[in-house]
């Protein structure tokens, strides 16, 4: 393939997803990261840098200029924040390969200069983004590995919504285990509803039930899987609306509260007030408003938030697919996983 | 998306004019740590043969020229001291690294001693102590890789680590104002106990399209007026009292502190405690700002177990300090970016070990 | 794709279908569940049904003609229907449509030959009460008019003066005493109280809408009172919230009112703007728990977390003597008004979900700021005290 063919491949895949994100069209955070990395391959195959500091530079840029395509969505930056560390280490290892000089991190300010021209340094980012593409892959499987550890024999537990992560760590649960399972439905999009229904189907217990039955039940439980849309870097979540209320209830009454989340879902942004105003979604109304007669709607305001924000406290564990973590162990996460600044 | 701003007209904002950068006759409140910190074994200062290390300058300090409180520069103790440990460095003509270490300690010992006595320099003594501990822990980290038993090169390398961190202290309160003016949203109600220097100037540094009020927990008004005159920010000065019937309406709580323990909690102005208390079972966030340098090896199990010579003022015998354990704070914002609590602790080991 | 593992292969059991259910209340019975062979006891299926089975269930009212027992009196039979099809909505109604049909059947009561009039009365209505129990879910209100009744009926003078036609009257009279004293009054009463807390300016989040949570909002914009209401919304509540809205509608009223809406889940997007969470009580337990309308406990909880008072509004004729710490000690509850009642048609499929629905909850008083009653303003805690003193009540549980 010429070199003009790869540039121009990895231009439209840019603008593709550019587009499906500021359209909202995409299903689901794993597809982005996915879509994200497959882009930061071909640039990386094309021959439009030629050392590592504009690899950094250019991740960094088409980072900013996905996040402004849509907020809400951390997977994108996610991912490509993590290569520019990943491209940093594979340089420094290149660099003083044979040396014995290393550099402290406690010596922030340090300035190292990027520019030089390493030969190997794109098969080593290719390599990376190799193994960043099958952990994404196997990222559900691997967290349901440990599925045994966390759920023990006739355990009831709660999960919040729908996510695919939580479905195959119960499905795992469930091969060793008899256990019974609650499914909140989660307005206003009542996903839980599929997920009761697959569930179900593979012979697990399955009770699903509105949103506003979690209090009652939460004394039957005893635990709570819920899978999140991020991990903020506090240890907090952004997750579906309504997860603050049904964790604050398992808070009430003491239930743990197990958070699976992908590693890509692990992002530097701090949450500064608990609306979330500066990254939430909020989605038309649509489906809040039935009343019979329009009219009476006339002066009603509705909002329809897409995320909650949790607070760290409600969260007892968090399983990645890197090992499990205390919420106040992310920032230590976060510093292995992405450059600071 | 975004909900619309209100408060788009009153807009008091934090002027962008920048601090009354050193008034000259300001700088001679600061001077109580310089001159008297001069380390007792070296007479006089050679100048240093090295090429990499620039005549060590006692930089004016910034601060508020109005307000002649030494409260507001309790940081410069901390600079002083470092000064005066790279000026040992810088003179020392001993011939062994361990000597230049041991010479070292010493003086961070000495420090402290000529510092008790003054009401100003017991505020800063945490600070002071935890300081000198790093700036020897750094200037001494990367000896290791100097095969050479050459006493000048690792001098030299001692100088340029300790300018580094020298420069990092000096900056401190910059980045910190710069990771803490986003923890502050438009309309946000903020309750600040104390003067602490790092919280007003962060105020300082917020945008200037951010509406924000302020409520100050402080014994006189002299804050206010002060804030008023130079920053232009809305300010209501509050007595400790008043504390628990305004918790309900503010947004976020923001300390400076003395100190901060090895478990993240931290040592700070009597008042904290009862704050942080009250801030927790409401629910509001809790945000300290602290310089890194005010990370220490203290770690006090509760109140008691707080030095007394830090606890108690010297001349009024009056309890001068609380503690705060971590679980009260929600964030720590440091120069090394915001950190929970029990992020302090790795980033000392990381230091000490 | 993370649902890789069909699990296929787990199905490999014998099918754990069991159609040999041949009695009528097992197949009422919630039956999502598919059964582990082997391994699950029939009887206790899952953690969200009762220890015992419960002993009333769901009926309904199509097939409730079938039954062999005896049937109802017509009048309580339509009760039953409107009841269990939400035509009589709110335990208010519930108990005024009761007691106006127990009016109409006291009578049309005709006497059988050679007994008292007192006590085959009482008889009677204490047997078609409880076959109506089965038919229809039977709201805290609703039982404690009936005890209401035939407490009166028990403590009638029955003297060789007064004719079966006197007595009559005097229960008739009563009973209407009962509807105006209170549920009428009691609605007027908390109105009252309850304007004492609507402040001008108030951002005021209501959820299980009652007829006491409708007045008070009505009379506090009819005052005048500029406040913004936030209306958490659930499928459930539908029909509450329009019969608000309809209400509030007046031109006039729109002047002072403004209405925001979430859904329920959305309920902390608007938690950290208002200032009070107005909620209606369904019944009162004597150790201050609050029965509303399921999700009020969250909310309450939502609540105390960002620091914002929790109002319920509750009538005292919903006083109920019991204290359950949570729902499951509520067996009539659960079994009853509490599951759904119509479970679909597909439920014997075994790998279908179990799908209840859960109509109340229990919020516990520590999360309860105030409740308003028609008799105070009380913490929850000590409402049953205020109303033991009221009424006398002895603190010791009757013998019968």
């Amino acid at each position: 393939m010429t070199t003009a063919s790869k540039e121009s491949q990895y231009m439209a895949l840019l603008q593709q997803l550019e587009t499906s994100l500021k359209r909202g069209r995409y299903v689901r955070s794993h597809e982005l990261a996915t879509r994200t990395l497959r882009l930061a391959e071909k640039y990386v195959q094309s021959d439009s840098w030629k050392n590592a500091e504009e690899v950094m530079q250019w991740l960094e840029n088409t980072a900013d200029r996905l996040t402004k395509a849509a907020v809400s969505e951390s997977a994108p930056s996610n991912v490509l924040k993590r290569l520019i560390k990943t491209v940093q280490e594979d340089f420094m290892t290149r660099k003083n390969k044979g040396k014995l000089h290393t550099i402290s991190r406690l010596d922030s300010d340090a300035k190292v200069d990027y520019s030089e021209e390493l030969p190997d340094l794109r098969s080593d980012i290719l390599g990376a983004i190799l193994d960043l593409s099958s952990e994404l892959e196997n990222g559900a499987e691997s967290i349901a590995e440990d599925a045994e550890k966390h759920i023990n024999a006739n355990e009831v537990i709660m999960t919040i919504g729908r996510s695919r992560t939580v479905e195959a760590f119960l499905k795992r649960a469930a091969k060793v285990n008899k256990l019974e399972v609650i499914i909140v439905k989660c307005g206003p999009f009542y996903q839980g509803k599929d997920l009761a229904k697959i569930l179900s189907k593979s012979k697990i217990k399955t009770t699903v039930v509105n949103d506003t039955a979690a209090f009652s039940l939460m004394s039957r439980v005893d635990k709570i899987v819920i899978g999140t849309h991020t991990v903020l870097a506090n240890g907090g979540l952004k997750a579906i609306a309504g997860c603050h209320q049904i964790l604050l209830t398992s808070k009430y009454f003491n239930v743990p509260v197990l958070v699976l989340a992908a590693s890509y879902k692990l992002s530097p942004e701090y949450p500064f007030s608990a609306e979330m105003k500066i990254t939430n979604r909020f989605v038309s109304p649509e489906e809040l408003i039935d009343y019979k007669n329009g009219q009476m709607i006339d002066n009603v305001q509705v909002y329809a938030p897409v995320f909650d924000y949790v607070p760290p406290e409600l969260v007892s564990l968090f399983i990645f697919n890197m090992g499990s973590h205390a919420p106040s162990y992310i920032h230590r996460l976060l510093h292995d996983t992405y450059t600071q600044g | 998306m975004g909900r619309k701003k209100h408060h788009k007209s009153n807009v008091p904002q934090s002027q962008p004019k920048p601090l009354p950068s050193s008034v000259p006759s300001a700088s001679v409140n600061v001077d109580p740590g310089g001159p008297s910190i001069d380390p007792p074994p070296q007479p006089s200062l050679p100048p240093p043969p090295q090429n990499p290390v620039p005549p060590v300058q006692l930089k004016p300090v910034k601060m508020p020229g109005a307000l002649e409180d030494p409260i507001l520069v309790a940081e410069t103790p901390v600079l002083a001291a470092v000064r005066a440990l790279l000026r040992v460095i810088e003179t020392y003509n001993g011939s062994t690294v361990n000597g230049l270490i041991s010479e070292l300690k010493s003086a961070a010992n000495a420090n402290n001693v000529v510092k008790q006595g003054t009401p100003v320099l017991t505020k800063s003594k945490l600070a002071v102590d935890s300081a000198c501990a790093q700036f020897i822990r750094y200037a001494t980290l990367t000896l290791s890789s100097i095969e050479a038993e050459d006493v000048s090169k690792c001098r030299e390398q001692m100088m340029c680590e300790g300018l580094k961190y020298l420069k990092r202290c000096e900056r401190s309160i910059e980045k910190i104002s710069r990771w803490a003016v986003t923890l502050i949203f438009d309309g946000a109600r903020i309750l600040v106990h104390g003067d602490s220097f790092v919280v007003l100037e962060t105020l300082r540094c917020v945008p200037k399209n951010i509406y924000f009020s302020v409520f100050i927990v402080l014994d006189n008004d002299k804050v206010a007026t002060f804030f008023e005159d130079n920053y232009n920010i809305d300010v209501r000065v509050v007595r400790d009292a008043e504390v628990g019937t305004l918790m309900e309406s503010m947004d976020l709580v923001l300390v400076g502190a003395e100190a901060v323990s090895k478990n993240g909690g931290i040592i700070n102005r009597v008042g904290t405690l009862p704050l942080a208390i009250c801030s927790r079972e409401m629910h509001k966030p809790m945000y300290v700002l602290a310089e890194s340098f005010k990370f220490s090896v203290l770690y006090p199990l509760n109140q008691e177990d707080v030095p007394e010579e830090i606890r108690e003022d010297e001349i009024t015998k009056r309890i001068r300090v609380d503690y705060t354990p971590p679980k009260y704070i929600t964030f720590l914002v440091t120069d090394r970016g915001l950190l929970t609590p029990t992020a302090v602790c790795d980033e000392l080991i990381e230091l000490y070990t | 794709m993370d649902c890789k593992e069909d699990s296929k292969s787990n199905s490999g059991g014998p099918p754990a279908e069991d159609k040999s259910r041949d009695d009528v209340r097992a197949q009422r019975k919630p039956n999502g569940w598919q059964k582990q062979p082997g391994r699950a006891k029939p009887k206790k299926e899952s953690v969200l049904q009762l220890s015992t089975t419960p002993n009333r269930l769901p009926e309904q009212i199509s097939c409730c003609s079938a039954e062999a027992s005896p049937p109802l009196h017509p009048l309580f039979h339509s009760i039953a229907i409107k009841i269990s099809n939400n035509v009589i909505r709110g335990a208010n109604s519930r108990c005024v449509k009761l007691l106006g049909a127990i009016k109409d059947f006291v009578q049309s009561y005709e006497l059988p030959p050679g007994t008292s009039w007192k006590h085959s009365l009482s008889a009677d209505l204490k047997a078609s009460m409880d076959l109506l129990k089965t038919q229809c879910p039977f709201a805290i209100s609703m039982s404690n008019s009936l005890d209401f009744v035939l407490s009166s009926l028990h403590n009638m003078n029955e003297g060789e003066d007064r004719s079966v036609n006197d007595l009559k009257g005097d229960l008739l009279k009563m009973i209407d005493q009962y509807v105006e004293e209170k549920v009428e009054k009691a609605v007027e009463a908390i109105v009252i109280y309850g304007l004492e807390k609507i402040a001008p300016g108030d951002k005021i989040m209501v959820y299980s809408i009652t007829e006491a949570v409708i007045a008070l909002l009505l009379k506090a914009a009819e005052n005048g009172i500029h406040f913004e209401l936030i209306v958490i919304q659930t499928p459930e509540s539908m029909e509450e919230i329009s019969e608000l809205l309809n209400k509030l509608k007046n031109p006039i009223l729109n002047k002072v009112i403004e209405v925001n809406s979430v859904n329920f889940s959305n309920a902390l997007y608007r938690m950290v703007h208002c200032t009070k969470l107005l909620l209606g009580g369904h019944g009162l337990f004597t150790n201050g728990g609050v029965l509303a309308q399921a999700g009020s406990g969250q909310l309450a909880l939502l609540a105390a977390t960002y620091n914002k008072p929790a109002l319920f509004l509750c009538e005292t004729f919903k006083f109920c003597d019991r204290s359950p710490l949570d729902l499951f000690s509520l067996d009539e509850f659960i079994s009853g008004a509490m599951w759904n009642q119509n479970q679909p048609e597909n439920s014997k499929n075994d790998e279908e979900p179990f799908e209840p629905k859960i109509m109340f909850d229990v919020t516990p008083s520590t999360l309860v700021t105030v409740v308003i009653t028609d008799i105070d303003m009380l913490p929850s805690n000590s409402v049953p005290v205020v109303l033991r003193v009221q009424e006398g009540r002895s603190l010791v549980k009757n013998a019968s």
